[in-house]
């Protein structure tokens, strides 16, 4: 999406309140100018000649991850995710942003991960089956690789690592960082074009979204069309409802929340995740309120490096509803999630764990 | 315009009170809340023109902190706004003269559900959906479901005196409160009486429903409940005449069918709008009757008011048109579907009698129409709000090349509202049905209260003799 196409957008939005409900953002920080309302109010604004880019009024527009709730609660399907990226990203080629993101961008330069540098040799020998696991996993949560290869081997399959220790490329993308995360994008699809997989297994849903839609739609990339993208925890949800696959149950009988992670409206498999736990620790979940269709982002995408303030207090939200809700343990899978979530978890009285950490302790 | 160290004073008192996170004077959030949904401010900046900002914006989190937060204004002098979800079409929260925007949005709590008596209460900086939300785990509804409810608050329910798709059966907001926690202009936190249908004295508090914040500020309420209806039925008819159609839903609503929803739109809006969002290209009037509850009664309730359309003409289009209805009804006010800049638009709402509907809404279209020729206006209507003594009409007015000059533009608009609210008010009707007053009415208050509107000056002097309150809304003047 070009800059004027996204300015199209954003004057729908400008006028138009709609998805406020659901927003996350205003939801912690009561704060009209950080609804999708007052971003594109802001943008316009600008345009308009009202208002000029500052480190206030740039702040405003990075805060922004990249408005999956907005995009999800649409009441009329506006792109407003795509207008935000294209923002960003002129922005960016106009050397305007604020001085988190300048920070950011100097790393980016440097490394190819906003996590860790390790060098993992993929062998990209012939595999129908690939596996990303991502830099996310691989820095920020890493006691899940052992879990998620205990639990592929399970399942009786032996896939192909690709891009392991690397972005997907979505973080870059939601910073606005295009051409970083085109670099990213095309480094996975070439590993898994190398291996000639049939399928892809990704362990997140924001690589699944990354991967079914954001190559394609966001990025003007191919990704290639007879690569079947599959979630992890589809896959086991699959084989538990068959029959391939059990799970012993716990016998913790505390009661837990699912935390629906941050991207999860991008692809609303809101069962999967539950239906697993259900197997393992029947009677004692409780659900969040601001859960599935309503679910808020943890902070952990690109809010937590352009704005941590507001990204913390997203974190502790989660929690507090978790807490509220009477819960004593909370679960989730995706990586970036967890740790973030991890960062405040302890204040709310709160155990954290990893969904594949259970799931592989308990298999049958 | 304050100069020298007095904005700065106020800034750090304020702060003192919310915190340096709940207090701002960022030119990009000023500039968000330089102007609700209220057409004129929003052509303001759309034609690239500046608008008066509020000189802070404070979000305090309870209303011992709004009462200080008051306190503070009272003694510099300075206006106050408060500030819910900015949704309010008339300018209620504009700042005009700058001062302290006070977003009410951190009082967002749902304080108690009481299941048995089906009671809410929540603190007035709620959104509307996220309350509907909460009383849903429950299996209940907070039954006021205007079109702006995922981005309005319960605050901004009672303060201009909402009315929601459903109040036909369920009420206004207004008929939905119990009781309110109210901060005063002095600071004083009072609550009203628990319960409103008592002969203890006056109900006072219903002088805050309808003050759009120039009386002081709504912390909290406690708002009735109803179940969730088991059934919720919905049925399309078509009349060839207006009056025909107005007669079946007088008859519907005083024979007391308890329609859930009666919505006829006018021929005009029939072939622009129903065509537009819906995709039916009928020629007539196009009328949505709907039923809730228990689905016997609902059945029959339906089967009777089918019975008195009939009798006068409609046809019958079925369930599925007005379903549709129910299902998109909301689309009419978004975009792309709804109305947009560089149109000029204005929602001229009024309320009157049976007996005064139908003149109200020719003399008023025809006022209209006839005086803005050149501009080529289009005037629709539709009615939807039924009470067992009269309904209302939700007219528009529509210009698609208004001037570009933003000055002229604001000069039509204001005329063109003149010659509306006058042809309301002189055949019956009141300024509007539940839009409130805010800045866009406020010239007219005097005129529709006539006799009485001394006294409520008086009122408002008693409360607010600063009137630090929302200057220049509801027909009040600015600081004094
Ligand atoms: C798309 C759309 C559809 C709409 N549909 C409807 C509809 O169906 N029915 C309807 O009634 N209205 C409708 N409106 C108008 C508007 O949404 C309502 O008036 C709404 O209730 C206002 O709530 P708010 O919280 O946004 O109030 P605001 O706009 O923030 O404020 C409105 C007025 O109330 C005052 N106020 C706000 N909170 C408080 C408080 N706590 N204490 C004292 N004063 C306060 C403000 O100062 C202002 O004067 C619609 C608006 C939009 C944008
Ligand atoms: S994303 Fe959709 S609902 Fe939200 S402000 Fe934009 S147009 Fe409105």
């Amino acid at each position: 999406m070009t800059y004027q196409e996204a300015l199209e957008t954003l004057e729908k939005c400008r006028y138009c309140l709609m998805c406020r409900h659901a927003d996350p953002l205003s939801h912690v920080s009561f704060n009209e100018a950080l609804t999708p309302h007052g971003i594109a109010l802001t943008i316009y604004s600008e345009h308009k000649g009202l208002l000029s880019w500052n480190e206030d009024s740039l702040r405003t527009v990075f805060s922004e991850t990249d408005a999956g709730v907005a995009r999800s609660h649409c009441a009329t399907d506006q792109p407003f995710s795509e207008a935000v990226s294209a923002v960003k990203s002129e922005l960016l080629s106009q050397g305007k942003m604020p001085e988190t993101v300048a920070r950011l961008k100097e790393r980016l330069e440097q490394t190819p991960s906003f996590f860790g540098d390790a060098e993992f040799k993929s062998a990209l020998e012939q595999n129908d089956y690939a596996l990303f696991i991502s830099d996310e996993m691989q820095y920020l949560w890493p006691e899940s690789v052992n879990a998620v290869n205990t639990l592929i081997k399970a399942l009786t399959l032996s896939p192909a690592e690709i891009t392991r220790g690397k972005s997907s490329g979505f973080l870059a993308l939601s910073l606005g960082f295009m051409e970083q995360a085109k670099k990213q994008a095309k480094q996975l699809m070439t590993e898994l074009e190398a291996v000639k997989a049939k399928e892809l297994i990704v362990l997140s849903q924001t690589d699944l979204y990354t991967c079914r839609h954001v190559y394609a739609e966001r990025l003007g990339l191919s990704f290639p069309e007879e690569v079947k993208v599959t979630s992890l925890l589809a896959l086991l949800t699959q084989a538990y409802k068959n029959g391939k696959l059990s799970f012993k149950p716990s016998a913790d009988t505390r009661p837990y929340a699912y935390i629906d992670p941050s991207q999860a409206l991008r692809v609303k498999d809101f069962d999967s995740p539950r239906h697993l736990l259900g197997a393992i620790l029947p009677g004692n979940q409780v659900e969040l309120f601001w859960r599935k269709e309503r679910t808020h982002p943890t902070g952990s995408g690109s809010t937590w490096f352009s704005n941590p303030e507001l990204a913390e207090k997203l974190t502790r939200a989660r929690l507090e509803d978790a807490q509220k809700q009477g819960a004593e343990v909370i679960y989730c899978e995706d990586s970036a999630d967890l740790s973030q979530l991890n960062r405040y978890a302890a204040d709310y009285g709160l155990e954290l764990k990893g969904l594949y950490e259970l799931l592989a302790d308990h298999l049958g | 315009m304050r100069t020298g160290l007095v904005p700065d004073m106020i800034y750090s008192e304020l702060e003192e009170i919310v915190g340096a996170a709940y207090i701002s004077n960022s030119e990009s959030e000023k500039l968000v809340y330089s102007t609700d949904w209220f057409w004129l401010p929003q052509m303001w900046l759309d034609r690239g023109e500046q608008l008066r900002p509020p000189d802070y914006i404070v979000r305090p989190g309870t209303s011992e902190e709004i009462a200080e937060i008051l306190k503070i204004a009272n003694s510099y002098k300075i206006p106050v706004i408060p500030w819910g979800g900015g949704s309010g079409s008339q300018g209620g929260a504009v700042p005009i003269f700058g001062g302290i925007m006070l977003d009410v949005k951190r009082l967002n709590k749902v304080l108690e559900i009481d299941e048995r008596s089906l009671t809410v209460t929540a603190q007035a900086g709620i959104n509307g959906t996220q309350l509907e939300w909460a009383v849903n785990e429950k299996n209940l509804t907070l039954p006021h479901y205007p079109a702006s409810a995922n981005c309005a608050t319960l605050g901004g329910y009672l303060a201009p005196r909402g009315s929601g798709t459903i109040s036909t059966k369920y009420g206004k907001a207004e008929d939905l409160v119990l009781s309110m926690q109210v901060v005063l202009p002095n600071g004083e936190i009072i609550r009203t009486p628990k319960v409103p249908n008592h002969a203890g004295g006056p109900d006072f508090y219903r002088l805050f429903l309808g003050s759009e914040g120039t009386l002081g500020v709504i912390t909290e309420a406690t708002m009735q409940l109803d179940y969730l209806p088991e059934v919720r039925l919905f049925r399309a008819l078509l009349f060839d005449d207006l009056a025909k159609a107005l007669e079946a839903g007088r008859l519907i609503v005083t024979k007391r069918l308890e329609p859930t929803v009666i919505r006829l739109y006018d021929q005009k809006s029939t072939l622009s709008q129903v065509k537009k969002v819906l995709g039916y290209a009928f020629d007539g009037a196009y009328m949505v009757i709907g039923f809730d509850g228990d689905p016997d009664i609902a059945a029959l309730q339906e089967q009777k008011a089918l019975s008195i359309c009939a009798n006068l003409g409609a046809q019958d289009l079925g369930r599925e048109p007005g379903e549709a209805w129910w299902q998109h009804r909301y689309d009419f006010y978004y975009p792309p579907k709804g109305l947009h800049f560089p149109w000029m638009y204005g929602t001229t709402e009024s309320v009157t009698t049976f007996s005064n509907i139908e003149k109200l809404y020719y003399a008023q279209k025809e006022a209209v129409e006839s005086s803005y020729k050149d501009w080529d206006v289009d005037y629709i209507g539709h009615f939807s709000h039924w009470f067992h003594w009269g309904t209302m009409v939700y007219s528009r007015f529509i210009i698609k090349n208004p001037p570009e000059d933003a000055h002229e533009a604001l000069k039509l608009h204001n005329r063109i509202w003149n010659t509306a609210v006058t042809a309301a008010l002189e055949n019956g009707g009141m300024v509007n049905e539940h839009h409130g007053v805010g800045l866009k009415l406020s010239r007219f208050m005097r005129r529709q209260y006539g006799d009485a509107w001394p006294m409520l000056e008086r009122l408002k002097n008693a409360l607010d003799p600063n009137g630090i309150m929302n200057p220049g809304k509801v027909g009040f003047g600015g600081v004094k």
